[in-house]
């Protein structure tokens, strides 16, 4: 029996009032596959991200991480199943440092839950995962400065630290390299290349390059429609996708 | 920040410790004792206040619901154990009031922390007025408006201690002062200590790492009900009299204004808060009838011009004072200290004269304010508050953008704008 998708969509729709945003959205990601999410700006890309992680509730279909259904569920309680995803806009704790930052990340998956039983600086394991994971995203020198003070680039490679922290082996990532140069977007696409090794990833994006470096398929949404779903060249040769979005750039 | 206790916490933490066994030595008197006694209760107060606004963004309107509901609570165990009813050594009645405190907030802080925010703020202020109701619904509780009042030395003595004598009374609430201060200083750096911060800063966030925030939310405010309801029980010992004001809307308010005019942001601030709240409300209030009206001019201009409140203000100066560039601005001050006096001294006196318009008309026209003769009758004394009020007032307008711009510039030059976490406190 082949184990169940990673990630699964089935059916998804969401209409806020009258206007369809996802319509009737099938996907399947198999475990350790990479699939970046593409589509022209309104195409409902955020919002697909948002049913998944349960920040917002589809209005039929549903959405099933290793074969259960995860619909339905509170944000929290679908990072616990091991889904962690990052935001289009840096979405940091802005008055804490980037230590703190990162370990909190890091204590739910340690299983440290609510405590206040016992002191951080004790839980050894909590701080050298926060270490291993700071040094992983290059902001070392930085543990000690307050999130709110970092120049833009490094507060997207804590976004990345944040979203990686707890360990979660599905991985949504929101425009990861929206804002940065050319060679920042190509450090910043190694540098989640190897964070995410071995993990289920998805992942908006607009910069091509960095699509064509870390997808493996790539899922074309327009106006709530998966137009098409499947390996890089196919998707490029597939007429639909270049009449609606690829038209220009191929 | 892997250590368990900075070299700063064992400088801070056994300083306190010695301040408060010497402080009666030094500020002797059953007065003095008595201040000092009420700024404990104020310190236990206002820092569990601000485990809720300053760490866990949650500005709590009725916050001395907690600590008056923990107050009456203490009060009827003092009472029904000094009838007979069993066997508590009153040093635990403070441990009585944390326990109604938190009983009380287990049912109260649910309805209170499902949202944050304003609705927050709308939700504590409400329950604060349906608290405060009931206290003339139920005066089997409450007491009606006498309250209730009770007897510390109730002929049981433990350990030597009978609690009578104020000095033993003191060396008791300087305990709890102490002990409260530091849990609630340790529970910052605890995993829900921080994720609390957490929290304030971004509940979104916090739910994409696995929390409920409405759930750490919900366990802060256990903690500072506890933590109030504690203070509650202190005043109910010290007091031995606990009535309906102290679950009013105006305590809340004081909690809220002694501890955002003492700093919101680091831990020390509620403690100088609390010092203050004791110091307004017992001594400048005994000294002038509008001590209100300063108070709320004091506010104020905290919120506008020093929003860290008293203890950001000496953070910042400290940190010029190690970077060594305070003594470059030192005369600015000195200026500006010397036009505010001067102002403040015209403003006081035209606020002394109405209100002794009002309140004392009685009397005749004439008194004495800080040794100067002054009679409402006459414009002479009218012009001389204004005469100083423009004395002050004007060269300060000189001053204090001179002043400011240094002050920038010093800052500026010390590097202080991306300030490192660990600089956050005065500590």
């Amino acid at each position: 029996m082949t184990p169940p998708p990673a990630l699964a969509l089935v059916a998804l729709h969401k209409r806020f009032g009258a206007t369809e945003v996802v319509c009737s959205v099938d996907v399947c990601v198999q475990a350790g596959e990479r699939v970046a999410l593409i589509g022209p700006n309104g195409a409902g890309k955020s919002t697909l991200f948002n049913l998944i992680s349960g920040h917002a509730r589809p209005s039929s279909g549903s959405v099933q991480l290793h074969g259960r259904s995860i619909s339905g569920l509170q944000p929290f309680e679908i990072a616990r199943l091991g889904l962690a995803r990052s935001f289009q806009i840096s979405n940091l704790f802005p008055q804490l440092s980037v230590y703190e930052n990162l370990r909190c990340s890091v204590l739910w998956s340690l299983g440290y839950g609510y405590t206040f039983a016992r002191l951080l600086g004790s839980l050894r394991e909590a701080s050298a995962r926060t270490d291993a994971l700071m040094e992983r995203v290059g902001l070392t020198a930085q543990a000690q400065t307050l999130a709110a003070h970092l120049p833009y680039a490094q507060q997207r490679a804590l976004e990345l630290g944040i979203t990686l922290g707890s360990g979660a082996d599905v991985v949504l990532l929101d425009e990861p390299t929206a804002g940065m140069n050319r060679s920042e977007a190509a450090h910043f696409t190694a540098l989640i290349r190897s964070a995410t090794a071995g993990k289920t990833l998805l992942l908006v994006e607009h910069d091509m390059d960095v699509v064509a470096d870390l997808a493996d398929k790539i899922a074309v949404l327009v106006q709530g429609r998966i137009i098409a779903f499947g390996a890089p060249q196919a998707v490029r040769a597939d007429p639909a996708v270049q009449a609606a979005y690829l038209g220009a750039v191929v | 920040m892997h250590r368990l206790f900075g070299w700063r916490d064992w400088i801070v933490w056994p300083s306190c410790a010695v301040l408060l066994v010497l402080a009666p030595l030094l500020f002797s008197g059953s007065f003095a004792l008595a201040l000092l006694s009420q700024m404990g209760i104020a310190i236990v107060a206002c820092l569990s206040f601000n485990l809720l606004f300053g760490q866990g963004g949650m500005l709590s309107f009725g916050h001395a619901v907690y600590a008056g509901l923990g107050g009456f609570v203490a009060m009827h165990a003092l009472n029904m154990f000094s009838a007979g009813g069993g066997w508590l050594p009153v040093s635990l009645v403070p441990l009585c009031g944390g326990l109604g405190g938190l009983a009380f907030a287990l049912v109260f802080a649910y309805p209170s922390t499902r949202r944050a925010g304003s609705s927050f703020a709308m939700i504590t202020l409400g329950l604060g007025e349906l608290v405060y109701a009931l206290t003339t619904l139920l005066p089997g509780f409450f007491g009606g408006e006498a309250g209730i009042a009770g007897n510390r030395v109730n002929g049981r003595v433990v350990g030597g201690l009978s609690f009578g004598p104020a000095i033993e009374l003191y060396y008791l609430l300087a305990l709890y002062t102490l002990v409260c201060a530091l849990l609630m200083y340790l529970f910052t750096r605890t995993p829900l200590g921080q994720l609390l911060q957490a929290v304030r800063d971004n509940p979104q966030r916090v739910a994409s790492i696995g929390y409920d925030p409405q759930r750490v939310r919900y366990l802060a405010m256990l903690l500072a009900g506890f933590f109030a309801g504690v203070s509650g029980g202190m005043a109910a010992l010290h007091f031995e009299i606990v009535n309906a004001e102290a679950v009013g809307s105006a305590r809340s308010a004081a909690y809220l204004v002694f501890t955002v005019l003492g700093g919101t942001a680091s831990f020390a601030g509620p403690v100088l808060g609390g010092v203050l709240m004791v110091l307004c409300t017992v001594l400048l209030s005994a000294w002038t009838k509008a001590w209100l009206l300063y108070l709320g001019l004091g506010f104020v201009l905290v919120v506008v011009y020093a929003p860290g409140g008293l203890a950001g203000v000496l953070a910042q100066q400290l940190r010029l004072v190690r970077d060594g560039r305070l003594l470059a601005i030192l005369p600015w001050y000195g200026a500006l200290a010397g036009c505010g006096a001067v102002a403040m001294w015209g403003v006081a006196l035209a606020v002394e004269m109405l209100y002794h318009q009002q309140l004392h008309a009685a009397s005749g026209s004439a008194f004495t304010f800080l040794g100067l003769a002054l009679d409402t009758a006459t414009p002479g004394s009218w012009l001389t508050a204004l005469g100083l009020l423009l004395a002050g007032g004007l060269p300060g307008l000189w001053v204090y953008p001179r002043c400011a711009a240094r002050y920038a510039q010093a800052h500026a030059a010390a590097g202080l704008g991306a300030q490192p976490a660990a600089a956050r406190g005065v500590w």
